[in-house]
């Protein structure tokens, strides 16, 4: 109870001060009363019961501190004490508010993009035992799994549960223009497993599989408020897509989501029998994404296990195309944000090497600044102050400082994450679970307060150090041993900037090495866009031939297209297929020599029209046909791979087996960055579209993307040929239509983004070690100003001063520059993963930051030591 | 015989404030906070009165530090010993009266019981060494 009383009493301290004056009134008046019934007059006696009661300041206190919690009241007084004095230095407590803002502010948005992006869990029930199942095989390496694999695998395994996922584009007609809308099929248990809830009806279930209710359909809710405007009553209306009528059984929440906000709704996938959206059931089309749930207590290793044995059971039941196949699991927050981790990660890294410099920088400046006020601490200390007392007052100005500067950098954070939250969809997955919540606010005051202790700690015993020494002792030189700490936090400052220019060098570096990679394509002039052959209009090969061959004759006839082409795999797109092949003449050493290629159909034109040069032999013409030899064009890795020395043109591959049919390969065209620009070309195939046969074509259900090259500009050629398609069918949406240089730009918008944040923070560490350079150059001055007075007086010239100061500005650097060079070696290795093309001790880079960083602290060291120069040897004297 | 002072020396928590009554003859720590709480057994007074009866029931023998009884007071109303109210005094004025509380009496009891060993071995070496 009493330190409830206390606290009160320490915060209502004026109502406990009158109530103590009263007692003690009191009883000098009862007193009084008394001497003087005694025999006193008045006044003697009023003085004499004063004098008995004693010093009545000091008594007053002694009372009050059996009543408050001396601790905390004096506590509040030093807040009080430091925030006057802070109010009054406003240009220090500015710059060392701004400093700690930039510090904290970044480090609390970063580290909120951290927790929303890789610490957060995924927004699903029980999201940990979560993961995405693929098939692997030695060939193919980590694949998604065939349709039939995954049936079996239903059947078979027991310690997991598995969900079946496909994407696809949905036409949607009926109400107002026909729209292309990306969803999921999705087996059964996929809503189970996430454990997702509808906003409106009900999600689908294994009910409805086994009940054979395929026509139903989820929407997301975005997809229902700007499609079907909200409409509350949409469960239970029936809408259209693919020309097929899907009943609405449920809206879900706005915050979820499955693999992005790009897919916006879920239908029923059945593998088991017909399906109506004619996927091929095979062994060989590894289409099927499986989503994972680990059954209550079974443990990854556990179910890693029975995944193999599945596997193997699996192998022996039909050995030709399961042999050497496998299953893996891989959690899905992995699969989600993995591909961050490390960017985010450096980061990170980076804004807690920028706060370190920022509070550096605030313990030089507070180091400064307590110096001054040596006079008032030893008086204090005269006065009876303890030195532990001192200390407390100046770590807790020294708080009040951190308390400012982390309210402002919360404001800053607010603002660039506002910033991020406009460029970094697209760029970082999970940008929706990014937000100040409460951990990340957590975490900010936690750091500001543990970096306050640290840093503040410092300052304060310096400033109290000796505090018995004279009064006004006078020197021409005043104590160093402050100096040598700044001199040395400069040193580290130095230090840790350049390894962080360093490393934002070498990304940058990579970045440019990215930009300049030969991409084995021509993106400049060129367009690319897809239309999607809903199944139930074009239910064949022939149907979607003939709409494509109309397609393309339309378009080759305009003048303004110089090229136009097709494929079923667009570079750079995220589509990919990878098929085995038989090589005439090549044999595999070991199963996992067997030859393995991207496949893709492609039109004649194709080539051409992408600006991909042909290397050996022709491309394909319009003459290799159904009619035509089947044909092939490989790249230059599939012949450096499983030709050898020997020449392509000629030479006889098959995809599949060896059974054939075989083709001739008849030229060699050159390698493509097709699954991202940082990514080694892989052996490709490229064969006639027409030649491909229907299960090919219905695989890929969402669409052929084609390239059109104009020399028009990109919005005139892009309404040119949207014309052209609605011309030829008005219910056919043209979608993705974009410049082929906006993919390109999308590949790199995730390393230019974290390439230009760490050049921000590098930049920011720079400036902020140029300030503390320039800060203790400036005080060292101004403390030697009468030393300098005097060696003036005496005959020094300007010169000398000045080469002196800079020289004490340059040893600093050079120390710095010497460490930080070393620990960038060290450092910049552990992100080798992020560096394309370049060697993480790239000398070239390395010494193009210790220059750049040399530089700038010279110039903010030139500044003082020109000062030095203008010393007036009067004034400095006088004074 | 000269007056026992009873200053800081005889509260617990000011052990070390020295020189205000060097001259008189001290008694134990927490001597202080035993008078005043025996003091208020027969019902609550305030400082003065407090003060003026354990003068006379010591015959004054016993002299308090007028500057140490007040912290002493705020100290144990704050630990729980005594509960403090503003009453109308016998003059007509507001006072802070002083009363026990339920804590309060368990303490005296014990301070007591320690009080008489203490006393009784004390004189008892006094009488045999």
């Amino acid at each position: 109870m009493s330190w409830r009383r206390r606290l009160i009493n320490t915060i209502r301290r004026r109502t406990l001060d009158r109530a103590i004056d009263d007692e003690l009134r009191f009883h000098v008046e009862l007193r009084a009363a008394d001497l003087q019934r005694s025999g006193m007059s008045a006044d003697d006696a009023r003085r004499e019961a004063r004098r008995l009661l004693g010093n009545d300041v000091s008594l007053r206190d002694r009372t009050r501190e059996a009543d408050v919690w001396v601790g905390l009241e004096t506590a509040f007084q030093d807040m009080r004490y430091a925030a006057r004095t802070l109010w009054r230095a406003p240009v220090f407590t500015v710059a060392a508010t701004l400093t700690l803002a930039i510090g904290i502010g970044i480090n609390t948005a970063m580290f909120a993009v951290v927790f929303g992006v890789l610490i957060r869990p995924l927004p699903y029930v029980e999201a940990e035992r979560l993961y995405a199942l693929f098939q692997t095989s030695a060939r193919a390496g980590r694949t998604r799994v065939t349709p039939l694999d995954f049936v079996d695998l239903q059947a078979q395994v027991r310690s997991i549960r598995v969900a079946a996922v496909v994407g696809n584009g949905f036409t949607f007609t009926g109400q107002g223009d026909p729209e292309l809308a990306v969803g999921h099929l999705a087996s059964g248990e996929f809503f189970d497993l996430l454990g997702s809830q509808p906003a409106l009806g009900r999600t689908f279930g294994m009910a409805d599989e086994t009940a054979g209710n395929s026509d139903v359909i989820v929407l997301s809710h975005g997809f229902w408020q700007r499609r079907f405007a909200g409409d509350p009553g949409i469960v239970g209306r029936t809408v259209t897509a693919n020309n097929r009528p899907f009943l609405v059984i449920g809206v879900m929440k706005p915050d979820f989501s499955y693999q992005g906000a790009r897919y916006q709704f879920w239908v029923p996938l059945t593998l088991r029998g017909a399906n109506p959206d004619k996927l091929p059931i095979n062994r060989n089309s590894r289409y099927v994404q499986v989503l994972a749930k680990l059954n209550p207590g079974v443990s990854r290793e556990a179910a890693a296990a029975e995944l193999r044995s599945v596997a193997a059971s699996l192998a022996q039941a039909s050995p030709d195309r399961n042999g050497n196949t496998s299953f893996i699991l891989s959690s899905l927050s992995e699969e989600t944000v993995g591909g961050v981790r490390d960017a985010l990660n450096l980061l990170f890294a980076a804004v807690l090497l920028v706060l370190l410099i920022a509070c550096s920088n605030v313990t030089s400046l507070l180091l400064a600044r307590f110096t001054v006020r040596r006079p008032e601490v030893l008086v204090r200390a005269a006065l009876g102050a303890s030195r532990g007392r001192l200390v407390r007052q100046f770590v807790i100005e020294t708080l009040v400082l951190y308390a400012v500067g982390t309210l402002a950098g919360i404001l800053l954070a607010m603002l660039l994450l506002n910033l991020l939250r406009t460029i970094g969809p697209g760029i970082l997955p999970r940008i929706t679970d990014i937000g100040l919540v409460m951990p990340v606010l957590g975490f900010a005051c936690v750091t500001s307060l543990f970096a306050a202790l640290v840093f503040g700690i410092l300052p304060a015993l310096q400033a109290t150090r000796g505090s018995s020494a004279p009064i006004g002792a006078r020197t021409a030189t005043t104590d160093r041993s402050h100096q040598r700490v700044r001199a040395a936090i400069v040193v580290a400052q130095i230090a840790v900037a350049l390894c962080l220019l360093a490393g934002a060098s070498l990304v940058a570096r990579s970045l440019l090495n990215l930009e300049r990679v030969d991409k084995g394509f021509d993106p400049e002039g060129r367009l690319t866009f897809a239309i999607v052959m809903p199944a139930a209009r074009f239910p064949d090969a022939p149907a979607m031939h003939a709409f494509y061959a109309r397609l393309l004759e339309t378009m080759a006839t305009r003048p303004e297209f110089t090229g136009v082409g097709t494929t079923t795999a667009f570079p750079l797109s995220g589509q990919d297929l990878e098929n085995s092949f038989a090589v005439d003449g090549y044999a595999a050493q070991s199963p996992d020599q067997e030859p393995v290629a991207a496949l893709r159909g492609v039109s004649a034109g194709y080539t051409s029209a992408m600006g991909i040069p042909i290397r050996a032999g022709r491309t394909l013409a319009p003459a290799d046909d159904q009619r035509g030899a089947p044909v092939a064009l490989v790249n230059e890795t599939f012949v450096r791979r499983f030709f050898g020395g020997r020449n392509p043109i000629g030479g006889r591959i098959s995809v599949g087996g060896p059974e054939g049919p075989w083709r001739t390969v008849v030229g060699v065209v050159a390698d493509v960055r097709h699954r991202a620009l940082a990514t080694e070309p892989r052996p490709e195939v490229l064969l006639p579209w027409v030649q491909l046969d229907a299960g090919f074509l219905t695989a890929w259900a969402r669409g052929i993307s084609f390239v059109v090259r104009s020399d028009l500009d990109m919005a005139a050629a892009a309404s040119l040929l949207r014309s052209q398609v609605r011309q030829l069918d008005a219910n056919t949406p043209v979608i993705e239509l974009q410049p082929v240089s906006a993919l390109v730009e999308q590949s790199v918008a995730e390393p230019r983004f974290r390439t230009f944040l760490l050049s921000s923070f590098a930049l920011t560490s720079v400036c902020l070690a140029a300030v503390g350079i320039f800060g203790v150059l400036s005080y060292v001055v101004s403390e030697r100003t009468r030393e300098i007075g005097i060696r003036m007086a005496l005959g020094a010239r300007q010169r000398t001063i000045f080469r002196e100061i800079l020289a004490i500005g340059g040893s600093l650097v050079a120390i710095g520059s010497v460490l930080g060079l070393a620990g960038g070696i060290v450092l910049t290795r552990w992100i080798r993963g992020l560096l394309f093309q370049v060697s993480p001790a790239d000398p070239l880079m390395l010494a193009a930051a210790a220059l750049g960083l040399i530089v700038v602290a010279l110039l903010a060291a030139l500044i003082p030591a020109r000062r030095a120069t203008r010393v007036n040897p009067v004034v400095a004297l006088r004074g | 015989m000269r007056p026992f002072h009873l200053d800081n020396r005889g509260s617990r928590r000011y052990p070390s404030d020295q020189g205000m009554s060097k001259a008189s003859p001290s008694l134990p720590y927490g001597t202080l906070d035993l008078l005043v709480l025996r003091t208020l057994i027969g019902g609550a007074r305030h400082g003065y009165g407090i003060l003026l009866q354990i003068h006379e029931a010591s015959d004054n023998l016993l002299r308090i530090e007028e500057g140490s009884l007040y912290p002493a007071l705020h100290r144990l109303e704050t630990t729980g010993l005594l509960k403090a109210e503003w009453m109308i005094s016998e003059n007509n004025r507001r006072a802070k009266y002083y009363g026990l509380t339920a804590k309060g009496r368990r303490q005296l009891a014990e301070e007591e019981r320690n009080w008489e060993r203490v006393a009784e071995g004390v004189s008892r070496v006094l009488r045999f060494a």
